[in-house]
């Protein structure tokens, strides 16, 4: 039977213990106990529309906190204590526009106004006023419906722009410059599109198009304001440094103390054994070279008969370069220049070589010397040696005589080396290092060397390549042989081939003048020698007794040569080649 | 340019003041004729050879 009762008020029958209805004790306007809103649609209402603030307070030991609603601002507060509005932590307005009131700064995930121990997801914009931070070595940031673009970081490196095809684009095709600026320590560069003209420029600084160093313009011409281009053509001061020009001789050539010594066959590389060393040499042109570096030949050198160092005694080949290709050195002032030696070096005799370096100085020479130690026996490597500038000395830089010299030493010279590793400039005749090795010990000894080049930079660039006639053209300044010669592949073969037409002198019955066009300008009047050449006039042959007179006269070398006897008047007389391997030689070397 | 040396020549007999070339028989036997130009290094290296006692320029052959 259900009952129902119906009262005005309900008061406590004794004092403090209040009225309990069921299990729940209503005493002094307070509820006592748990009390749970039940019901299918259970409603909890705080208010009843007026305009006035509500509140639910939750009374705590030492802090306070409310939820509420202030109604002069219709917003839903949640804060700290009891006030409603006075300390809010987060409010919600009629917008539905959630505020996290806090200030609080943050540096780590677990500081600031707002905490999540886990993801947050935005499906709109984020607008951050300050700083964002990923705190996790190798972070991303994707981009795209389907991340296919990625931001990496890389620990202590920087950022991988990731996708199929990564772009950095900077600009958005408006009518304004953009650049990339690398702010250095004590300077900054930049490359930046100067829209205005429509130049990519390469500049010092910050600011563009100020101080450009490389513009490029729309029709893709390039400047470079300081031309300072360490691959600029004929930076290469060795003359024939891939051994290309054999004028002499191809063939092997055994070389020792006074035999074929200097000058023997491949273009301006000399062979010396100073001071009467022992020992002796072969000479051949080798196609043993580097893989993939595209040279043709190589020096291959190898003891004939062995020696040990002694004394002054000087076992090297070297080249020497003209005085007047060293405009940009500087020598003797402060800003002297470095160079650098490069090539390419194979040998089965591993050990410390020296390399020498001299220069002519001001009346007495300069002199230094650098090392190396080939890394493998019999492996091709790239040798780089630096050679510092010369600050004190300068030498004649407009002149056509001995400018550098470089020397490889074979063996060391007990009178003139030092412990040293390296000897910077000096007058001291220091040459080569004690700890050279004697590569001149086993006649199974070999070495190879190709690809030489010194230029005028502070390191290394890959060796120069020029036209096979312009190597040979820059050799004939200082050789030219005509007759049976390697490179024209002319071969004398039998007699009568006539070389030139004289006449005799009138006042000397021996002596026929000839004029002989030169190929290029040798670099001075030149030694002239010759093999199996005769004169022929009138069906009588006549050998030549001597050159008596060698005069240059730039494009053509006028000579006067004695007969062995007296000559027909009013008649010409031929200079021929008599036979196999007939030559004149015109040698003008340093 | 040579480096050793078995014998120099006048190339005439006309004396020094005529005189163009010099003839230069090396170790190897090899003849060469040698201007007398201050800038050919075969020509420096007679005058320095020509400095060593003993050293003598022989009359033409």
């Amino acid at each position: 039977m259900t009952s129902e009762i119906k009262v005005d008020t309900i008061s406590e029958q004794t004092s403090a213990n209040g009225v309990t209805i069921d299990g729940l004790t209503i005493k002094d306007g307070n509820i006592i106990g748990d009390v749970a809103l039940a019901g299918t649609t259970p409603t909890f209402t705080i208010g009843d529309a007026g305009a006035e603030d509500a509140a639910l307070i939750f009374d705590g030991n030492a802090q306070d906190f409310y939820i509420a609603l202030d109604d002069s601002a219709d917003d839903l507060l949640i804060g700290k204590g009891s006030t409603v509005g006075t300390t809010p932590a987060i409010s919600i307005d009629e917008n539905l526009q959630v505020k996290i009131v806090a200030t609080t700064a943050t540096t780590s995930t677990t500081t600031g106004s707002l905490i999540a121990a886990g993801g947050v997801g935005i499906a709109a914009d984020l607008v951050v006023g300050d700083d964002i931070k990923l705190l996790s070595d190798a972070a991303v940031i994707h981009f795209g419906a389907d991340s296919d673009v990625t931001l990496t970081h890389e620990h202590n490196l920087g950022l991988i722009i990731g996708g199929a095809a990564p772009t950095l684009t900077i600009g958005d095709a408006g009518a304004e410059d953009a650049k990339i600026v690398f702010d250095g320590n004590a300077q900054d560069f930049h490359i930046g599109l100067d829209d205005s003209v429509d130049d990519l420029i390469i500049g010092k600084g910050s600011a563009l198009g100020t101080t450009p160093a490389i513009t490029i313009n729309e029709d893709l011409q390039t400047t470079i304001a300081n031309h300072a281009n360490p691959k600029s053509a004929f930076r290469n001061h060795v003359i024939n440094g891939d051994f290309c020009v054999w004028q002499r001789t191809a063939s092997a050539t055994t070389i020792s103390d006074g035999s074929n010594e200097g000058y023997n066959s491949a273009d301006r590389w000399q062979m010396t054994f100073g001071s009467s060393a022992g020992g002796s040499v072969v000479w051949s042109r080798s196609q043993d070279v580097p893989a993939e570096q595209g040279f043709e030949y190589a020096l291959k050198i190898s003891p004939s008969a062995t020696a040990s160092a002694s004394g002054a005694h000087e076992v090297r080949f070297s080249t020497t370069l003209e005085a007047q290709n060293f405009p940009d050195l500087s020598y003797g002032t402060s800003a002297a220049k470095n160079m650098v030696l490069s090539f390419w070096f194979k040998t089965n005799k591993v050990g410390l070589y020296s390399v020498y370096f001299e220069h002519p100085g001001t009346g007495t020479a300069k002199r230094k010397y650098v090392t190396f130690t080939p890394a493998q026996s019999d492996t091709w490597e790239r040798i780089e040696l630096l050679v510092t500038g010369d600050t004190d000395t300068a030498f004649p830089i407009t002149s056509n005589v001995r400018g550098i010299t470089v020397c490889w030493y074979l063996d060391n010279t007990p009178n003139f080396d030092s412990a040293n590793a390296a000897n910077d400039w000096g007058t001291a005749v220091l040459i080569n290092s004690s700890n050279n090795v004697n590569f001149m010990d086993n006649t199974s000894n070999e070495l190879y060397i190709t690809g030489v080049q010194l230029e005028v930079a502070d390191t290394a660039t890959d060796f120069e390549y020029l036209p096979f006639d312009v190597v040979l053209n820059r050799c004939q300044r200082y050789l030219q042989q005509f007759g049976s010669n390697t490179i024209s592949g002319v071969d004398v073969t039998a007699g009568g081939d006539r070389l030139a037409t004289m006449m005799r002198g009138s006042n000397n019955d021996t002596t026929l003048y000839a004029d002989i066009p030169l190929l290029v300008p040798l670099r001075n009047t030149p030694t002239v020698s010759f093999n199996a050449m005769n004169i022929r006039q009138d069906a009588t042959n006549y050998d030549i007794s001597s050159f008596d007179q060698v005069h240059n006269f730039g494009g053509i070398v006028y000579l006067a040569i004695t007969a062995s006897a007296n000559l027909n008047e009013g008649l010409a007389a031929q200079l021929r080649f008599t036979g196999s391997g007939g030559y004149l030689r015109m040698d003008a070397e340093l | 340019m040579f480096k050793k040396v078995k014998k120099i020549n006048y190339t005439n007999d006309e004396g020094q003041t005529s005189l163009k070339t010099y003839k230069v028989t090396t170790a190897d036997d090899k003849i060469l004729f040698v201007p007398l130009k201050e800038e050919n290094t075969d020509y420096q290296k007679i005058l320095e050879w020509e400095k060593i006692d003993g050293n003598t320029i022989e009359d033409a052959e």
